[in-house]
């Protein structure tokens, strides 16, 4: 870059554009990249998580983030469930015993609540029940029971019902949302309450 | 192979398909628009020194110019980066690219006029996000702080150099691409992508979380990575084989490196420790360490350009800039590589390193290639010489700067994050900081030498354009002169 006012500034060079000669790319370079690639999905493979959106570090993987959940033991809906009850206990009682005077049969010890699975009384309490009913060998006269599909939620639903199959020496399963979920899309059409009868139809399992 | 004598492969003979255009021509055509964009990116990037060392300074110094809210660090220090970003970079490369393209595509540069309208909004736009990034109206997005109403601006200005880019390389009478113009032209069409992308999703139409962090680490790496990486290796393939008049080594390793850094490069960026997925972060630091791939290509293919002609160093200031920049470009992307390593990374985090890092590569790598080109290209543009001397001040002033920079605040990064990293240590958090004070003294000072380059930099690029406007002046006045004689 000298200030040779003598030397022409533009070289014949100038008017040359690069040209690239043809060499083969090192095959070291190529092996290098695989190996790379290589070592980069084993350490995927540790350390990705299995590409799940739940594991954070420091956790490795899915089921190590499993472990580290507290476990639920179903306490949490039986405290829903009592919540939800109050409104139950006007007519079954605080106790599940039933009133007589309203027609309401008890829920301690009724095979309704306790017997089998828990397909008819979930769709009890969705659409309601009206008509007579027998419940341990004992008749209840034309009692009615509205429906609550539209006041509470799935998970209201289960937690209320697991409450009822658990409490008063009831010893059931619990009921899952889920199942509340699936019975409630299948009932969907159903406008009127239940009667006994064709709940019988519906199986217990 | 690299043993085939040049003049076969560069042959100034071109026979009867002897080139329409000449280089002097090509050279006519990009003057204005190129040295439009050549003379505000110095400016700019004096801007940015000097308030990068305005930032600088407030480490150790908080006292200075406390009072002013304008000069405050939270502003001070993204405007000076902004400017560095994209008033400098940014604007230097596409003028080198421009030039690039048109004579690899022996093509007269297409629609200046747009380009000079496109250089000037830009720098409006410029004008307007530092005033904004002063003034209080960041975003507080890293390299993206400017306001919305200055990125749209810039937007659209790049748009507009973008599109003449393309027809000229569209227009080009040289039908065969040489890797230049792969790396040019994704540079070209990698930006207006990335930069709506993270506009989009930061600015405009905001997404929650750390969903934000993870988009803005995208976005710096993919500027750094790519657009800064591709420009800048662009102009090393190019002037690296023209100034020392010999060829490319290889074609296809530069395909290679095309491909890999196109590859894996955009995904690293996102630090190990972030508070993400674990996937995101490793699946990053996966793509960086595939990086010392491309990096080690680099390396090999401008060493075996080199070999054998490593003397002609000695004859050519540009070619000192831009083997420092290749040079740069290795060292940085292998520390990269090294940094991505879980480990590393562990030690490093939310230390000094990170800015020296990024400096090493902005500066060391691009902003050295860049001046190499420039003061290649401008004398031609201009048919003069820039002052030879006042090119190895800057060389000297820059080179020590960016060492004492990088050097001063990569061993500080070290030695904070070791003992930060160290459950034994009896210093507190506060001891840890201030024992860092030392290397950011030393920091401040690479920063003065650097600024100092860059007021050279102004200088040589000023004074040639004044000298010469000052010649044809007076040419003028002599012909003037004997047409009132012959009256």
């Amino acid at each position: 870059m000298s200030p040779d006012p003598k030397k022409p500034l533009i070289k014949a060079t100038d008017e040359a554009e690069p040209k690239a000669e043809r060499s083969a790319a090192p095959v070291a370079l190529v092996v290098l990249l695989a190996l790379m690639v290589f070592g980069g999905m084993v350490y995927l493979g540790n350390n990705a998580g299995g590409f799940n959106a739940q594991v954070y570090g420091p956790f490795k993987s899915h089921d190590e983030v499993k472990g580290a959940q507290p476990v639920s033991k179903g306490g949490e809906a039986l405290v829903l469930g009592k919540k939800v009850y109050e409104t139950c206990a006007a007519c079954h009682m605080p106790t599940g015993v039933g009133s007589p005077t309203v027609n309401a049969p008890p829920l301690a010890g009724s095979e309704w609540v306790v017997g089998g699975g828990p397909n008819r009384i979930i769709r009890i309490v969705l659409n309601g029940l009206a008509g007579p009913i027998e419940v341990n060998g004992k008749a209840y006269g034309a009692g009615a029971m509205p429906a609550f599909k539209d006041s509470f939620s799935d998970e209201q639903i289960a937690a209320v019902l697991t409450y009822v199959r658990q409490e008063w020496g009831n010893k059931a399963d619990p009921v899952k949302p889920e199942t509340v979920k699936a019975i409630r899309a299948e009932t969907a059409s159903k406008g009127d309450n239940w009667a006994a009868p064709d709940l019988l139809q519906v199986s217990d399992k | 192979m690299s043993a085939t004598p040049s003049t076969q492969i560069i042959s100034i003979d071109r026979g009867n398909e002897a080139p329409a255009v000449t280089s002097v021509q090509i050279d006519a055509s990009c003057r204005a628009p190129v040295l439009l964009l050549f003379i505000s990116a110095a400016a700019w990037l004096l801007i940015g020194s000097l308030l990068g060392i305005i930032a600088s300074l407030k480490f150790h110094s908080p006292n200075i110019l406390a009072s002013c809210p304008l000069l405050t660090y939270g502003r001070v220090h993204p405007a000076a980066w902004n400017a560095l970003i994209y008033g400098f970079a940014i604007q230097a490369g596409l003028g080198v690219g421009l030039w690039v393209l048109s004579h690899l595509g022996r093509a007269k540069l297409a629609m200046a006029p747009l380009i000079v309208i496109g250089a000037i909004l830009w720098n409006l736009g410029m004008t307007i996000g530092t005033y904004g990034i002063l003034y209080g109206d960041s975003t507080g997005f890293e390299w993206l702080e400017m306001p919305r109403y200055a990125s749209g601006i810039l937007f659209f200005a790049y748009l507009a150099i973008g599109l003449a880019a393309i027809v000229t390389l569209h227009l080009r009478r040289e039908r065969e691409l040489y890797i230049s113009q792969w790396l040019l032209l994704a540079a070209i069409f990698w930006l207006p992508w990335i930069y709506s992308t993270a506009q989009l999703l930061l600015v405009f139409k905001p997404v929650r979380g750390v969903m934000q962090a993870i988009i803005d680490w995208w976005y710096i790496n993919n500027l750094t990575t790519i657009w800064l990486g591709f420009t800048g290796l662009a102009a090393t393939f190019y002037f690296i084989p023209k100034i020392i008049n010999r060829p490319l080594y290889s074609h296809y390793i530069g395909i290679f490196i095309f491909w890999t850094l196109a590859i894996f490069g955009s995904w690293g960026g996102i630090p190990t420790g972030s508070p993400l997925p674990t996937w995101i972060p490793a699946l990053s630091s996966v793509g960086a360490a595939l990086t010392i791939v491309p990096v080690l290509a680099v390396a090999f293919n401008v060493h075996k350009t080199f070999v054998g002609n490593y003397s002609k160093l000695s004859s050519s200031m540009p070619l000192k800039f831009i083997a420092f920049g290749a040079l740069a470009y290795v060292l940085s992307g292998l520390v990269g590589v090294l940094a991505s390593i879980v480990q590393v990374s562990e030690v490093i985090n939310f230390t000094w390193f990170t800015p020296a890092q990024t400096q090493f590569v902005v500066y060391g790598f691009f902003a050295m290639t860049m001046f190499g080109a420039i003061y290649y290209i401008v004398p031609r543009l201009l048919q003069a010489d820039i002052s030879s001397a006042g090119v190895r001040w800057h060389f000297w002033l820059a080179l020590i700067g960016v060492l004492i920079y990088v050097v001063s605040l990569g061993v500080g990064g070290v030695e904070q994050g070791t003992v930060l990293n160290n459950p034994k240590a009896t210093a507190d958090f506060m001891g840890v900081t201030n024992s860092t004070l030392p290397f950011l003294r030393a920091s401040t000072t690479g920063d003065l030498f650097i600024a100092l380059g860059h007021l050279v930099f102004l200088l040589n690029l000023v004074g040639v354009l004044v000298r010469v406007s000052r010649a044809s002046f007076s040419t003028a006045m002599v012909a003037n002169r004997r047409a009132e004689v012959r009256a």
